[in-house]
């Protein structure tokens, strides 16, 4: 590429135009851009949170025990000195991963659970829907709770827990999809022509169902924090020494009103996380589906 | 219709056996023998052999399984092991303290979310709009416990202006005995004419109330909001307004009635959400009721507990469901058949 | 002028949003007599219904509407929402097009009717309700009595419309709006409906704004006609003389589109292009690119309209033919004979 190409592509007008048209979706959907940006923040703060952290998160420091914030800990430390600032960056990488495997594992356990159910039809799906209803029959949370205890608590099985806790909602998305694209003309043909049920099934009713599990993943990706952080805040998900927000909250929680950035500060991450993740959720779902068609 | 009826309750005891199964295999894949716990020091090999007889741990699982079904069904829920009391006995201790704080949760919900999400609607795209949309989108992100700790920093913290934690005060309590009617504190204090109880019990429900109330609202609001924008689009609501009929009227008569399927759809999903927040809620706030006392109950493998309580919730849960969809044909005259 | 019931000048009506405006109504004069039934004819998009709505101050925001229109000598554009809500219903009453969505599937159909009445006529309830009868009665519903009680989902289209006029007509309007009342019915039941409200516009004495796109209904039912185009009146005149000679090419194309039986066989011409995009309507006469007149001055200049013997008025640079003189002759509709 010439010099001379190079600047023809780049003529004023077009750089004005690519600026204006940025700008313009920018104000068009203000809280999305913002969103963005602070979701994009908290992964880089995860990504680097060896290198930024000052501290390690679980070095133990008496000398510092409830420091409040000051320059030396810029969030101030809990009562085993340990500094509040490290702990919460490390705890973002702990909930993003929380979010996706979550998410993830309800995905594959629901995905292929609605594509036979609705697929298949009869029996089978009756079957698999009664099952269904009982997991929806459990008030939220406590499921997961049940699950967890019988795992055994930790970061992992509450996860786990989670997951099958909420599969069904995407088990029902598919399903949905997969009955209304199955009375459709084409899927006839296909079989007709022989192609087998697997192919017909991966091929033509997934890719339907693909735009509201998006949609839902992305707004449940908060959910999942959040609970998660509420499991490990009664003690039964995340347990020392694993720097998670709501692990946090609960081992401070008794010297909390006065010591008040010990719960504050895991706290308002925990907020701005969830908040960041669910705008950005939001326009991922403005965009795909303006009819607001999903669960929540 | 009752037809209907009738299927939904087969349906629902359906569901219910595969709860009870859920938990049963939950419960027994526990870590931890719950004989040791009842036990309680030291016991010797016969005494756990014969404690375990007794509760018929000993048998292969799925004969368990079915003597469990059939006490179940008997309506024998079984002992507690912590408590040693029947666990239908504890249900009923601690329910009216759940059950107090999640119906008033419930009716502030509906009583403040419903009115802002109709105002939201009407004054759609106006400052006061975004204003509520922006406070429904923050107000999900924070997390319930969060949201309590925080209004007891500020309350009991900072203010000092009421209780940290628990139902009521305890020398209040001591001094202040009302009989138990409805084990509602509130009611049965009022009905007392116990007013320093009545306002003890007051001050430490405010917190928690709130905290499940400012948790919930937001979800409640949004969707009232997003339905009477639609309703309100609607070409009917267009006709009201041509001939004439009040504005209030149109909103909360013809347009709020368009928006109550869905509406109670997402009241009934909001009260099993109280449900589970409760569980964090009385965490926090110490409070005496059934959340506190299924999590410790599986935490420290007091199955028979456990099982009780978890079942007893998804009854309620479905129940609640169950008068939700009956709601609908109440509301919706498209739905009845003629 | 003194005797119009409605009197619409230079009425604008914008929808702004943040890419573009839609101009819906461009400058649309009009006036209807005290007792006659006035035709407002356009295609969709031709800002027909937006113009009712404006008659009424119904117009949806983001609507902004400037310009006059005045209901039996009130003001409407720019009056507060308390004086319109005078007007509506006692002055002017609309029927609305698609009745299935125009009534509150909620609700049942007597109480709708009482609910307006009471509320328009300020009655008592009691007495709305007996109007309300009174009213099912005259637009001839199968069982008024049963009716009341029951909801618009257990009934017909055609019955529902029934509804609507009895709605309009127990409100006691002197002018009633009629916006496409049967589009969105049976070609059957159509005709009954307007039988129907010819009678009753007779009985009563009623002035009646009747919106269609279907210039068939027009005949059998208007005294006068205007045509709307991209927002604008761009003829109008009793329907006879305009049927007969159309001094604007745009009707006299509308008039060669209807399909008619008759003697010998008629071929069906098409109005080549599309109607234009009303947040940039084309420069000049919005209908110069599709108008088979179309001269020098059409793209420069937006015709004004101007008046013609006869009690005529034409917004075009180069009417066709006077009316009267030799011209191209344009075979009536079959439907204008219909149902004398």
């Amino acid at each position: 590429m010439t010099t001379e190409t190079i600047n023809a592509l780049l003529t004023p007008e077009r750089r004005i135009t690519f600026l204006v048209r940025a700008l313009h979706f920018a104000r068009m959907n203000v809280l999305f851009v913002l969103g963005s940006t602070l979701f994009l923040l908290i992964v880089l703060a995860a990504i680097f949170a060896p290198l930024i952290a000052p501290y390690d998160p679980v070095a133990i420091n008496f000398a510092d025990k409830l420091s409040p914030p000051t320059w030396q800990h810029l969030m101030g430390a809990n009562e085993l000195g340990q500094d509040v600032f490290s702990q919460v960056l490390f705890g973002a990488r702990t909930s993003l991963m929380v979010g996706v495997v979550v998410i993830s594992l309800a995905i594959a356990i629901g995905v292929p659970i609605g594509l036979l159910s609705g697929y298949f039809g009869g029996r089978l799906d009756t079957a698999l829907m009664r099952v269904s209803d009982v997991f929806l029959a459990f008030p939220p949370l406590l499921l997961p709770i049940a699950i967890t205890a019988a795992l055994g608590t930790g970061l992992f099985n509450a996860m786990a827990a989670l997951a099958v806790s909420w599969f069904p909602w995407y088990s029902r998305i598919v399903r949905g999809a997969v009955m209304r694209v199955k009375s459709e003309l084409y899927i006839s043909a296909a079989r007709a022509m022989g192609v087998s049920n697997v192919r017909i099934m991966l091929r033509h009713a997934l890719p339907n169902s693909l735009t509201p599990i998006i949609v839902q993943g992305s707004m449940d990706f908060g959910y999942a924090i959040l609970a998660a952080a509420s499991l490990s805040f009664i003690g039964i998900g995340a347990q020392p020494p694993t720097p998670e927000w709501g692990l946090m909250a609960a081992l401070s929680r008794d010297r909390f009103l006065d010591n008040w950035w010990t719960v504050a500060f895991p706290g308002l991450a925990i907020f701005v996380t969830v908040l960041a993740v669910n705008l950005v959720g939001d326009g991922v779902r403005d965009t795909l589906d303006p009819k607001h068609q999903s669960s929540h | 219709m009752a037809r209907y009826v009738i299927q939904r309750l087969i349906l629902m005891v359906g569901t219910l056996i595969g709860v009870l199964t859920v938990t049963f295999v939950l419960t027994h894949i526990l870590p931890g023998s719950p004989v040791e716990v009842m036990l309680g020091h030291r016991p010797t090999p016969d005494q756990i052999a014969a404690a375990k007889h007794e509760l018929g741990l000993d048998l292969p699982l799925w004969r368990q399984y079915l003597r469990f079904l059939g006490e179940i069904g008997r309506g024998q829920f079984g002992k507690s092991f912590l408590t040693n009391q029947p666990v239908l006995q504890d249900i009923s201790q601690r329910l009216m303290a759940t059950v107090e704080l999640t119906t008033l949760a419930m009716i502030c919900i509906i009583l403040i979310g419903v009115p802002i999400g109709v105002l939201s609607a009407v004054k759609a795209n106006s400052p006061i709009d975004h204003f509520v949309r922006s406070l429904s989108v923050a107000g999900v992100a924070l997390p319930a416990f969060m949201m309590g700790m925080l209004l007891q920093m500020v309350f009991y913290g900072w203010l000092g202006w009421l209780p940290l934690q628990g139902r009521m005060t305890s020398t209040v309590l001591l001094d202040h005995q009302f009989p138990t009617v409805t084990g509602l504190y509130l009611v049965d204090s009022l009905l007392a004419h116990d007013w320093v109880a009545f306002r003890d019990a007051a001050a430490h429900i405010v917190l928690p109330l709130a905290t499940l109330t400012l948790a919930n609202l937001p979800l409640v609001a949004r969707t009232t909001r997003n339905l009477m924008v639609e309703a309100l689009s609607e070409d009917y609501v267009r006709t009201a307004f041509a001939y004439s009929l009040p504005r209030r009227d149109v909103y909360f008569r013809y347009a709020l009635k368009a928006t109550l399927i869905p509406l109670l759809t997402v009241i009934g999903l909001t009260y099993g959400y109280l449900l589970g927040g409760a569980v964090v809620a009385e965490y926090v706030f110490d409070w005496p009721g059934i959340g506190g006392y299924v999590v410790r109950a599986i935490t420290q493998s007091d199955y028979p507990a456990a099982v009780g309580v978890t079942l007893f919730l998804a009854a309620a849960y479905l129940t609640i469901n169950l008068i939700v969809d009956l709601l609908y044909f109440a509301v919706d005259p498209r739905l009845r058949r003629a | 002028m003194t005797g119009s019931l409605l009197e619409i000048r230079d009425l604008r009506i914008e929808f702004p949003s943040l890419e573009r405006t839609v101009k819906a109504v461009r400058g649309a004069s009009l006036e209807v007599a005290k007792g006659e039934v006035m035709g407002l004819v356009g295609e969709s998009g031709s800002g027909k219904s937006m113009t009712a709505l404006a008659c009424l101050g119904l117009v949806p925001p983001p609507g902004r509407v400037t310009g006059s229109v005045r209901l039996d000598g009130h003001e409407v554009v720019g009056a507060s929402e308390a004086e319109n809500e005078r007007l509506r219903g006692a002055v002017a009453a609309m029927i609305f097009q698609n009745p299935g969505k125009a009534l509150n599937p909620f609700f049942t159909l007597g109480r709708q009717l009482t609910d307006a009445i009471a509320r328009v006529r300020v009655i008592p309830r009691v007495e709305a309700e007996q109007a309300a009868l009174a009213a099912l009665t005259e637009v001839r519903i199968g069982d008024p009595k049963v009716a009341l009680h029951k909801y618009p989902h257990q009934v017909s289209g055609g019955q529902l419309q029934r509804v609507m006029i009895a709605m309009a007509l127990a409100c006691r309007p002197q002018l009633v709006i009629a916006d496409e009342p049967t589009t969105a019915l049976d070609v059957t039941i159509q005709a009954q409906v307007i039988v129907l409200l010819r009678d009753l516009a007779r009985e009563h004495g009623l002035t009646v704004l009747f919106i269609t796109h279907d210039l068939g209904v027009v005949g059998s039912l208007c005294d006068r006609l205007a045509v709307m185009y991209a927002g604008r009146v761009v003829e109008s005149g009793p329907v006879d003389a305009l049927f007969a000679s159309p001094a604007h090419p745009y009707t006299a194309s509308l008039l060669r589109a209807v399909p008619m039986l008759g003697r010998g066989r008629s071929v069906l011409t098409q109005i080549p292009g599309t109607v234009p995009n009303m947040a940039a309507p084309p420069p000049g006469c919005a209908f110069h690119p599709r108008c088979p007149a179309a001269g020098p001055r059409c793209a420069a200049e937006d015709p004004v309209a101007k008046e013609v013997a006869g009690l005529r008025s034409v917004a075009c640079h180069y009417p066709l033919a006077a009316p009267g003189a030799a011209g191209e002759a344009v075979a009536v509709p079959v439907a204008s004979r219909a149902g004398s």
